[in-house]
């Protein structure tokens, strides 16, 4: 994966999630119940993160960078599953 | 209407200061929402999705410019992270007012801490011969992150002011690279920008479980913050060290004097 693909996937899962937060958002602004929307945007939103630590791992050719953001990668996923597990359960 | 309006504007200029100093925005951003109406704690919870925000319009370009130092970037996250996740569960247990004035206290160190660094700034080790992990180069000079062993107790204190006050850890993480490690103060705010993305998307993540981020506001602050972060970070690789070093601990005090009367007004 090249830099510039992986910049732009970092980019579009943002640009999605905050998509669907502002659709989630306006929809609210005209009385309508958009409480999962809001919810998929943000669940979107919260996944640049993790994106972004794709893109290190698939560009990144040392050893122990891709550790880091494996490291990091690991221990995110656990929170956010955490998050879910409470939000959800 | 009204309001989503103007929560839209005024984080447009919250995410041009924020990434112009590679701070996330967030010590600008709550207290802004603070006067909009919002509880601080739900302040917090808008401001770090907004820091995730800022962190992907400003940390491409930080990237892009070679400032950023992504290996120590990645060295720095995992404990901020726990240092916000940790923070970001007791967040909720805090008071209105107590946390204010704890915010309050906080810009004040950021600013003073920010404004002592104008002595021995520059004061940067340069690599060996033999290159390492974590070099970095900024406006053409290379160096080398000092004192690493210190980092992660540092940066674990950093995460914890990231997940209670929604700072991202950038306004502290920025001062403590320079002052720890002896980056650059530019480097450092692209490495801090790089960072702020995991720390707040973890913070983040434990603020929407306790149901403290009012996501309707979180798309309203996006629209302004976004494309100001974009603005903020090229500015960051023009503006010159002390100026950049000045203006921050100046806006740090002045908002700091309004979050201690909007305190006041709470108690």
């Amino acid at each position: 994966m090249s830099a510039r693909v992986a910049s732009r996937a970092v980019l579009a899962t943002a640009f999605v999630g905050g998509l669907v937060l502002v659709v989630g958002a306006a929809r609210t602004l005209m009385g309508a119940e958009a409480r999962e929307l809001l919810l998929v945007g943000a669940a979107l939103f919260l996944a640049t993160p993790l994106a972004r630590n794709a893109a290190v791992l698939a560009r990144e050719g040392r050893r122990a960078p891709r550790l880091l953001a494996l490291a990091g990668t690991v221990a995110l996923l656990l929170v956010y599953a955490w998050a879910a597990w409470r939000l959800l359960g | 209407m009204e309001q989503a309006a103007l929560t839209a504007l005024g984080s447009l200029a919250v995410g041009v200061v924020g990434g112009a100093f590679g701070v996330g925005g967030g010590i600008f951003l709550v207290p802004l929402l603070v006067w909009l109406g919002h509880r601080p704690v739900e302040a917090v919870g808008v401001s770090l999705f907004c820091v995730i925000g800022t962190s992907v319009g400003a940390s491409s370009v930080a990237l892009k410019s070679g400032e950023a130092n992504l290996s120590l970037s990645l060295l720095l996250e995992p404990f901020l992270l726990a240092g916000a996740v940790g923070a970001g569960l007791v967040a909720t247990k805090v008071g209105d007012a107590t946390l204010l004035y704890a915010f309050a206290a906080v810009l004040v160190l950021i600013a003073l801490a920010t404004a002592s660094r104008a002595r021995g700034a520059q004061d940067l080790v340069a690599p060996t011969d033999e290159p390492g992990l974590f070099d970095g180069s900024s406006g053409g000079a290379r160096y080398r992150p000092q004192r690493l062993r210190v980092l992660p107790p540092v940066m674990l204190g950093a995460g914890v002011t990231a997940g209670l006050f929604g700072i991202g850890g950038g306004a502290v993480v920025v001062p403590l690279l320079a002052l720890v490690a002896r980056v650059p103060m530019r480097a450092a705010a692209a490495t801090s920008t790089v960072s702020l993305m995991v720390t707040a998307g973890a913070a983040g993540a434990v603020h929407l479980a306790h149901g403290t981020v009012p996501l309707d506001a979180v798309a309203w602050a996006l629209l302004g913050v976004i494309p100001g972060g974009l603005l903020g970070a090229r500015l960051q690789t023009r503006l010159p060290e002390g100026v950049l070093r000045g203006v921050f601990a100046l806006l740090a005090l002045a908002v700091a004097a309004s979050v201690v009367l909007r305190a006041r007004g709470l108690s």
